[in-house]
C-alpha cells in the first residue's frame, strides 16, 4: 500500500541553496559552463532556424514559388503521380509554357510570356511569394491573371480586374488575336512579365506537358541526403531530355546542417565533461560530508534529491542565463552570421522558433542530467562508516617495479596515468576545443582562398561596355574607345591593359557545326524546343547573331593554359583556328577535330570566315552576350585586319601596384564622365576583396568566438582537474618536501605533468581532430581546393595551450600551498 | 489546437487520478491513526507495524510509540515507587515504634513515681533523645512526601554562593564536632551563581552529612569552590573510606544505602535528593572516589 | 525481566585487512537500560567504535543481532536505517559534526527538518540556553571554538528527542577543561530530558560521569558486561 509521503522536502531545498551559497566558486564555474553551452546551443539553433527560414524566403522571392527541386523539359502524367505519391514529397505543382504575347493596340513589342499552372502550383507553392491577389485564377479560356508589370508591358497599365482588352499572341499553332478578360491581378515576388492562363486556354495552344511542362517539387524534409536525392531521381525515371535539379541552397544546407550538428555535439560533450568532472571531484572531496548527512539521518534518497535540487538550480540558472544572453546577443550577431552563410535578403529578422527554446532547454538539461548522474549515484551510495574512515585518496595504485629514468619524469608520468579517467576527461575536453579550433580555422582560411581564386586572370579591374549586351544594333555604342586604351597604357600606375575586341557576326545554319551547336544550346538554355525554331533560324540567321572576340597575346597565353588541349599560337594569330566560348556546354563528342565555324560579319555579309575550331572555353569572361550563336574567339591582330572599327567590349586592367585604390578611382571617375556612363560596369578586385574580407572577417570572428567558448569550457575543466589533483596530492607533495625535495623541484614536476597533458591533448587533436577536420573539409569542398592547415594560427594555438597546461598547475600549487608550513600540510586537513 | 486539448485532457486525467489517490491515502492514514488512538485509550498495546519508512504515517506512528513507552515507563516507575514507599513507611513506622514506646515508658516512670530531680533530668534527657530520633524520622517523612508529590520548586536567584555554603556548613558543625572532624571552606566571596539558596543548602548539607557520616573520627571534610568556563564546581572532599568504583554510579539512586552502614540512621534519600535538586538547576553531581582514599563529591552549577 | 533500550546478542564483526582477519567485535552482549548513561572504555582498536556504529545502524555485523528500542536493525534496509537514525539516534562524533554551510541553529534543527517535523522552537531555545549557545545561533560552524562545536553537536543530538544518544569520543579534540564542560553539559542535558547515553572514551576520568562503565578489549567486553545479571 502506498502511503502519504513524508513532508520533508523543504529542508532539502534549503540545504541545496545554502550549499550553493557556501561553495560559490565551484558552482559558479558549473553555472558558467551551462550558460556558455546553452548560449552556444541557442545561438547555433537560432542561426540555423533563421538561416533556413531566410533561405526559404530567398528561394521563394527568387523563384516566385516555394519549391526545392524542379523538373524541366516536360513531364509525363505518370511522373507527376509518382512525385505526388512519393512519401518524401509534400507537394508537387506543375506549370507549362503557353505562348507569348506579341502585341496589343497600344504596344507591338511585348516581352510578356504566358504560363499555365495547376492548382497546386498556383494555390500552394506560389502563395507564399504573393503579397496580394485580387480576383481569381482564370477558369475560362479568355481569362487572364495579370501583374502590373505585364499590363504595363502591354501599354494597358490602367486596366483592372473585370476589364477586357485585345491581345495578339503566339503559340504552337500560330499567331492569334483574342479579347481577354482580366480575372485577377497579383503582386509579389517572382517573374512579373507573365500572364497566367486557364487550363482551357492551355489545351488549345497545342503545347504538350510532355515536352514543355515544368514540374516543381517541395519535399517534406528541408534536408535530403545525397542518397535520398538519387533515390528520388531514380524513382521518377528521367528521360534523356529531362533535367532534374535541386535548388542550390538545398545542397548547401546539408553541409550547414552537418556543421551545426557537429557544433552542438562538441558543445554538449565539453559541457558534459566539465559538469561531470566538477561534480565528481566535489563528491569525492565531500565523502565525509555525505557520510555525516547520513548519520544525522539523511536517507540516500534525500541525498539524491539534495544533489538533484542543486543541479536543478544550476541548470535553471545556467540555461536561463544562457538563453537570455543568447537572446540578446543574437540580434547583433546572428544577422551577420546568416549573411556570411549566403543569404542576401536586405532585412534578416532573427527567428526565434519556440522549438529552439525547447530543444536548447532539453539538450542542455539532458547534458546536466547525464553529467551529474554518476556523481549523484556515487554520493548516495557512500556508507557512513566508509565516510567516517575516509581520507582523500586517489585511485588505488598497484605495486610496481621501480622504473629507470629521471625521477621527476617518473613521478610525473605516474601521476598522469594514475587516475586515467580524470586525466582522460580533461585531455578529451582540451582536445575537443583544440580540434574545433583547427576545424574552423582551416575551413575559414580555405574559404577565403576559394573566393579569391575565382577572379579572371587575377587582374585588378575589368571594365565592361554593357551597351553591347543589347539586341538592337543601333543601341551598341563604342563607349570604350581605343584612345582610352592608349591613355591608360600611358599611365605609369597601370602596368597592363588588355582590350577585348568585339564585332557582331552571324553564324548561318549548316549541319556540321551550327546545327549541332544550336541543338545543344537549346537543350541547355532554352525553354522552347529547338525544332520550333530551326526553320526560323534557317530563314533568319541574323536573329541568331553572335560575336567575334579578339584577344591579345597575353590573354591568349592565359586562355590557352586553361584549355585541356592547348592550341597552336601561330595558327591562332593567323586566324586559321579559333576558340569557341560555350557556356556550360560540351561538344567534344558531337563535333570532330576538323569542324569549322562558318560565319560572316553582321556589317558586311561578304566578309566570310571559316576558322577551324581548336578548342572551347567556359570562362565567363567571354560570355555576357545576348545572341544565341557561338561566340568565336580569335586573335586581336586577325580581328583588326578584317574588322574596321571593332567595339571594345571589355578592358582588362592591371595596376602597377596591386589594390591601388587611387588609380581605380581615377579610372572610374574618368569613365563616369562620359554620357553613357550608365552602360559601364566594373568588376573590381578591390571590391571583391572588400566583400571577401567582410565576409571572412565575420566568419573568422564567429569561428574564433566559437573556438574561444569551447576553449573556455575546456580550460575550466582542466583548471578543475588540476586544482582537485593538487589538493588531493597536498599530503604527498608535502611528504616529498619533507624528505628534501626543493620547491623548484616540485615546480619542475608540475611543469612536466602539464607538458604531458598538453602533449596528450595535442596529439589527440593532431590525430582524431585532424581526421575529423579533413573529413568535414572534404564534404564542404566543392572547389577541390587542396587541404591545407593554416600554420600561424595553429602554431599560436599549440603554444598557447602548452603555456596554459604548464601555467595552471603552477598557479594552482601556489594558491593551494599558500604559506602553510610543511608539518601542517603533511597532516592534511579535514 | 488538438495537441493542446490532448495535453489538457491528459493533465486533468492525471490530476484526477492523483486526487483520488490522495484521498484514498488520507482516509487510510486517518483509519490507522484512529485505530491506534483507540488502542491507547483502551489501554491496549499498539498494534505492531514494522515499518521504518519515510512516510507521514511512520513518523506519526513513531511518535505514538514514543508516547506509549513514556506512559508505560511512568506507570511502571510509579508502581515501583509505591512499593518502595510502602516498605519504607512500614520501615519507618517500625522505627518510630521503638522511640514512641520508650517515650511512653519514660513518661510513665516520670508520672507515676516521685523521682528525684536528678533522676527526672536523666529521664527527660532520654525522652529528648527519643524525640530527636522521632523528629529525624518525621523530617525524613516530610522529604519523602515532597519527593513523592514531585514538587520541589526551585526558585533561582543570583546570589553569592558563599552564604549558602556557610549555612549548610553551620548546620553540620554539631555533627562534625561530635566526631571531631575538621571542616574547611574555601570559597571566594565574589562568586555569584544563579541558584536556589534553600534547596542548594539542603543539597550541600546532604552531601556534607554524607561525608561526615562516612568519615572516621579525626578526619576532615573540605569544601572547595572553583569557577570553570560553564560550570561552577563545588567540590566536597572527605577523608573517609571511599566508594568502590562499581558502586559509584549506584549511590545516587533512591533508597540506596551502603550495605555496611545499614545499621546507621538514615533512609538513603540524601544523595538522591541532592542530585535531583542540582539537576533541577541544570547542574550535575559527579563523584570521584577510591577505596580508603576518601571521596570527592562535585556539584556543578551553571555559571551566570 | 526488565526491557532494554539497546541490546546486542553475540555481535561479531570481522574485517579482512590484507591477508589478516581483524576481529573488531567478537561476540559482544551489551545491554543498556532506558535513561542510563553508560560509558564504554577501551583502547584504540578495541572495537568500541565498531560497537557504537552497530548500535547506530551505521555498520552491518558479520554475525549477531542488534535491537534498539525493540527493533531489529538487521531487518532494515539502508533507507530505513537512515530514517531510524534520524528519529531514534543522536550522534556526537569527535570531529565530524556540523554541516559547514548551515548556521548553528540550522545545524541543530537539521534532523528534525530532515524528518519534516515541526521545529519546537521553545524546546530548541531551551537546549541552546542550557548549552550556552544562545548568542551563537546565527554563527557558521567555522567561526565556533571546538567546545562550542561539540556543544552544538550535543544540541543537535538532543533536538529531535531521540531515544538514545551515541557519543564517540566527543571530547577527543578538546582540552581538559572544555572536555569536562562539554561532558557535564551532556550529562546534565541528558538527565534533564531523560535520554539514554552511550559514551565511548579511552579516558577513565571522563567515564566517571556515567552511571555505568563497560570495558572492552580486543572486541570483547571484559568488565561490567554482567551488571544486570541476577536482577
Amino acid at each position: 500500500m502506498r502511503m502519504l509521503e513524508n513532508n520533508n522536502r523543504k529542508i532539502i531545498t534549503k540545504m541545496a541553496m545554502s550549499s550553493l551559497k557556501g561553495n560559490k566558486p565551484k558552482f559558479a564555474v558549473m553555472i558558467i559552463a551551462v550558460v556558455l553551452s546553452s548560449f552556444m546551443l541557442f545561438s547555433v539553433f537560432t542561426v540555423g532556424s533563421t538561416y533556413f527560414k531566410m533561405q526559404q524566403l530567398q528561394n521563394i522571392h527568387l523563384h516566385g514559388a516555394d519549391f526545392d527541386a524542379v523538373l524541366q523539359g516536360g513531364y509525363s502524367e505518370q511522373q507527376l503521380n509518382r512525385c505526388k505519391g512519393n512519401q518524401d514529397v509534400r507537394v508537387a505543382g506543375a506549370g507549362g509554357y503557353a505562348g507569348a504575347a506579341v502585341k496589343t493596340d497600344a504596344d507591338d513589342t511585348l516581352h510578356t510570356g504566358m504560363i499555365w499552372c495547376d492548382e497546386t502550383y498556383w494555390g500552394v507553392m506560389m502563395k507564399p511569394a504573393r503579397k496580394r491577389v485580387r480576383g481569381y485564377y482564370p477558369k475560362k479560356e479568355n481569362e487572364l491573371m495579370v501583374t502590373k508589370a505585364a499590363l504595363k508591358d502591354c501599354g494597358k497599365e490602367n486596366l483592372d480586374v473585370g476589364d477586357t482588352f485585345d491581345l495578339t499572341y503566339t503559340d504552337q499553332n500560330g499567331t492569334h488575336t483574342k479579347n481577354f478578360l482580366i480575372s485577377g491581378i497579383w503582386e509579389g515576388y517572382g517573374e512579373q512579365q507573365l500572364f497566367y492562363v486557364s487550363e482551357a486556354f492551355y489545351k488549345k495552344t497545342g503545347y504538350q506537358l510532355n515536352n514543355m511542362g515544368v514540374l516543381h517539387v517541395k519535399f517534406k524534409n528541408k534536408i535530403l541526403t545525397e542518397d535520398q536525392r538519387t533515390k528520388f531521381q531514380e524513382s521518377i525515371r528521367l528521360n534523356k531530355r529531362q533535367n532534374f535539379q535541386f535548388t542550390g541552397e538545398t545542397e548547401k544546407s546539408a553541409g550547414i546542417f552537418a556543421g551545426m550538428a557537429g557544433l552542438v555535439l562538441v558543445t554538449c560533450l565539453s559541457a558534459y565533461l566539465l559538469i561531470y568532472n566538477i561534480l565528481y571531484l566535489s563528491v569525492s572531496g565531500n565523502i565525509r560530508y555525505y557520510g555525516l548527512m547520513q548519520t544525522v539521518g539523511m536517507s540516500s534518497r534525500q541525498i539524491r534529491r539534495f544533489m538533484k535540487t542543486q543541479m536543478m538550480l544550476i541548470g535553471t540558472a545556467g540555461v536561463g542565463g544562457g538563453i537570455l544572453f543568447g537572446f540578446f546577443t543574437s540580434f547583433l550577431v546572428i544577422p551577420k552570421i546568416v549573411r556570411t552563410l549566403g543569404i542576401r535578403e536586405s532585412a534578416i529578422p532573427v527567428t526565434f522558433h519556440p522549438a529552439v527554446f525547447f530543444i536548447t532547454i532539453s539538450i542542455a538539461g539532458l547534458t546536466v542530467y547525464f553529467g551529474s548522474r554518476k556523481p549523484i549515484k556515487t554520493a548516495a551510495s557512500v556508507t557512513p562508516v566508509e565516510a567516517l574512515n575516509y581520507r582523500l585518496t586517489s585511485a588505488k595504485k598497484k605495486a610496481h617495479k621501480t622504473r629507470n629514468g629521471s625521477l621527476i619524469w617518473r613521478i610525473a608520468a605516474d601521476q598522469f596515468f594514475k587516475d586515467k579517467k580524470k586525466t582522460g576527461i580533461s585531455v578529451l575536453s582540451l582536445a575537443a576545443s583544440l580540434s574545433m579550433f583547427l576545424c574552423l580555422i582551416t575551413i575559414i582560411q580555405s574559404h577565403g582562398a576559394r573566393t579569391i581564386m575565382s577572379n579572371y586572370m587575377d587582374t585588378d579591374l575589368v571594365v565592361s561596355n554593357d551597351s553591347l549586351m543589347k539586341e538592337e544594333d543601333e543601341k551598341w555604342k563604342p563607349i570604350l574607345k581605343p584612345s582610352l586604351v592608349k591613355e591608360l597604357k600611358k599611365s605609369k600606375d597601370i602596368r597592363e591593359v588588355h582590350p577585348l575586341l568585339c564585332a557582331k557576326i552571324i553564324v548561318p545554319w549548316e549541319p556540321k557545326f551550327s546545327d549541332v551547336w544550336m541543338r545543344e544550346f537549346y537543350e541547355r538554355w532554352m525553354y522552347t524546343p529547338y525544332k520550333d525554331d530551326i526553320n526560323d533560324y534557317k530563314k533568319h540567321p541574323e536573329k541568331y547573331y553572335s560575336v567575334m572576340q579578339g584577344i591579345d597575346k597575353k590573354e591568349f597565353e592565359y586562355l590557352n593554359k586553361s584549355l585541356i588541349h592547348p592550341v597552336d599560337q601561330k595558327l591562332f594569330e593567323s586566324g586559321k583556328i579559333c576558340i569557341i566560348y560555350g557556356p556550360g556546354m560540351d561538344l567534344s563528342g558531337e563535333i570532330d577535330k576538323k569542324a569549322r565555324v562558318k560565319f560572316y560579319l553582321s556589317e558586311n555579309k561578304n566578309k566570310k570566315f571559316q576558322p577551324r575550331i581548336a578548342g572551347m572555353t567556359d570562362d565567363s569572361y567571354y560570355g555576357r552576350t545576348s545572341g544565341k550563336g557561338p561566340a568565336v574567339i580569335v586573335s586581336e591582330s586577325f580581328m583588326k585586319k578584317y574588322v574596321m572599327n571593332p567595339y571594345i567590349s571589355k578592358l582588362n586592367i592591371r595596376y602597377t601596384k596591386e589594390y591601388d585604390d587611387e588609380t581605380e578611382d581615377r579610372i572610374r571617375k574618368n569613365l563616369s564622365q562620359s554620357t553613357s556612363a550608365k552602360d559601364v560596369s566594373y568588376e573590381s578586385k578591390i571590391d571583391s576583396m572588400k566583400d571577401i574580407q567582410k565576409a571572412q572577417g565575420n566568419m573568422t570572428g564567429v569561428g574564433v568566438g566559437i573556438a574561444l567558448l569551447l576553449a573556455l569550457i575546456g580550460l575550466m575543466n582542466y583548471i578543475n582537474t588540476v586544482f582537485g589533483n593538487i589538493q588531493n596530492r597536498q599530503v604527498s607533495l608535502a611528504v616529498m618536501e619533507s624528505v628534501g625535495m626543493t620547491e623548484k623541484q616540485v615546480k619542475k614536476l608540475l611543469v612536466r605533468e602539464g607538458l604531458l597533458f598538453a602533449a596528450a591533448s595535442l596529439s589527440l587533436t593532431a590525430t582524431a581532430g585532424l581526421f575529423i577536420t579533413y573529413q568535414y573539409y572534404q564534404t564542404m569542398n566543392y572547389m577541390n581546393i587542396p587541404f591545407q592547415i593554416p600554420v600561424v594560427p595553429v602554431l599560436a594555438a599549440v603554444s598557447s595551450s602548452a603555456a596554459v597546461c604548464i601555467g595552471i598547475p603552477l598557479a594552482a600549487y601556489r594558491i593551494i600551498r599558500g604559506k602553510t608550513p610543511v608539518a601542517e600540510r603533511i597532516r592534511g586537513f579535514d | 489546437m488538438t495537441a493542446a486539448a490532448c495535453c489538457l485532457f491528459f493533465v486533468s486525467v492525471s490530476m484526477g487520478i492523483k486526487m483520488w489517490k490522495l484521498k484514498r491515502d488520507i482516509s487510510s492514514f486517518t483509519d490507522r491513526l484512529l485505530r491506534c488512538l483507540n488502542d491507547m485509550t483502551c489501554g491496549r498495546e499498539l498494534e505492531r507495524l514494522n515499518e521504518e519508512g519515510d512516510t507521514l504515517w511512520d513518523k506519526v506512528y513513531e511518535k505514538l510509540q514514543k508516547l506509549e513507552r513514556i506512559w508505560k515507563r511512568e506507570s511502571a516507575e510509579n508502581l515501583e515507587e509505591k512499593k518502595k514507599i510502602k516498605s519504607l513507611i512500614s520501615d519507618i513506622s517500625h522505627q518510630t515504634k521503638t522511640p514512641i514506646a520508650n517515650i511512653k515508658l519514660y513518661e510513665e516512670v516520670l508520672l507515676d513515681e516521685g523521682l528525684g530531680t536528678a533522676e527526672a533530668g536523666e529521664f527527660l534527657q532520654k525522652v529528648r533523645i527519643q524525640t530527636e530520633k522521632l523528629d529525624f524520622l518525621l523530617q525524613s517523612m516530610v522529604k519523602m512526601s515532597r519527593l513523592e508529590t514531585g514538587v520541589i520548586e526551585v526558585c533561582c536567584m543570583k546570589l553569592p554562593l558563599c552564604g549558602t555554603l556557610l549555612r549548610a556548613v553551620a548546620a553540620i558543625v554539631p555533627k562534625a564536632e561530635k566526631k571531631q572532624i575538621r571542616l574547611s571552606v574555601d570559597c571566594d566571596e565574589d562568586i555569584v551563581v544563579n541558584h536556589d539558596t534553600k534547596w542548594t543548602e539542603e543539597a550541600v548539607f546532604n552531601l556534607l552529612d554524607n561525608a561526615v557520616k562516612y568519615t572516621g573520627r579525626g578526619g576532615s571534610v573540605g569544601i572547595l569552590v572553583s569557577v570553570q568556563e560553564i560550570f561552577t564546581k563545588i567540590s566536597i572532599r572527605d577523608s573517609g573510606k571511599g566508594i568502590a568504583l562499581e558502586r559509584q554510579a549506584e549511590i545516587f539512586t533512591r533508597f540506596y544505602r551502603e550495605p555496611e552502614v545499614y545499621d546507621q540512621e538514615g533512609i538513603g534519600v540524601g544523595l538522591y535528593l541532592a542530585r535531583k535538586i542540582i539537576a533541577l538547576q541544570d547542574g550535575y553531581i559527579q563523584v570521584c572516589s577510591e577505596i580508603r582514599k576518601g571521596s570527592d563529591f562535585q556539584i556543578y552549577l551553571p555559571n551566570g | 525481566m526488565e526491557s532494554y533500550i539497546v541490546e546486542t546478542r553475540a555481535l561479531k564483526k570481522y574485517y579482512q585487512l590484507g591477508t589478516n582477519v581483524v576481529k573488531a567485535l567478537d561476540g559482544v552482549d551489551f545491554r543498556v537500560k532506558d535513561q542510563e548513561f553508560v560509558s564504554i572504555i577501551g583502547k584504540s582498536g578495541s572495537g568500541k567504535s565498531t560497537l557504537l556504529h552497530m548500535i547506530g545502524g551505521l555498520d552491518v555485523p558479520t554475525e549477531g543481532e542488534t535491537y534498539v528500542d525493540g527493533k531489529n536493525l538487521a531487518e532494515m534496509n539502508r533507507e530505513q536505517l537512515a530514517v531510524f537514525r534520524r528519529r531514534k539516534i543522536g550522534f556526537i562524533f569527535q570531529n565530524y559534526n556540523l554541516v559547514p554551510d548551515l548556521n548553528l541553529y540550522e545545524n541543530v534543527t537539521l534532523p528534525i527538518e530532515l524528518d519534516g517535523d515541526c521545529v519546537d522552537r521553545e524546546f530548541i531555545d531551551e537546549i541552546l540556553n542550557l548549552l550556552k549557545l544562545q548568542e551563537k545561533k546565527e554563527a557558521l560552524p567555522s567561526t565556533l571554538s571546538g567546545g562550542q562545536q561539540q556543544r552544538a553537536a550535543i544540541a543537535r543530538a538532543i533536538a529531535s528527542k531521540p531515544s538514545i544518544i551515541l557519543a564517540d569520543e566527543p571530547t577527543g579534540n578538546l582540552d581538559t577543561a572544555s572536555s569536562h564542560d562539554v561532558l557535564g553539559l551532556l550529562k546534565a542535558v541528558a538527565g534533564r530530558f531523560k535520554q539514554t547515553v552511550v559514551l565511548i572514551t579511552h579516558d577513565q576520568d571522563i567515564a566517571q560521569l556515567s552511571d555505568r562503565i563497560v570495558h572492552i578489549e580486543d572486541g570483547r567486553i571484559v568488565r561490567g558486561s554482567d551488571a544486570y545479571v541476577g536482577e
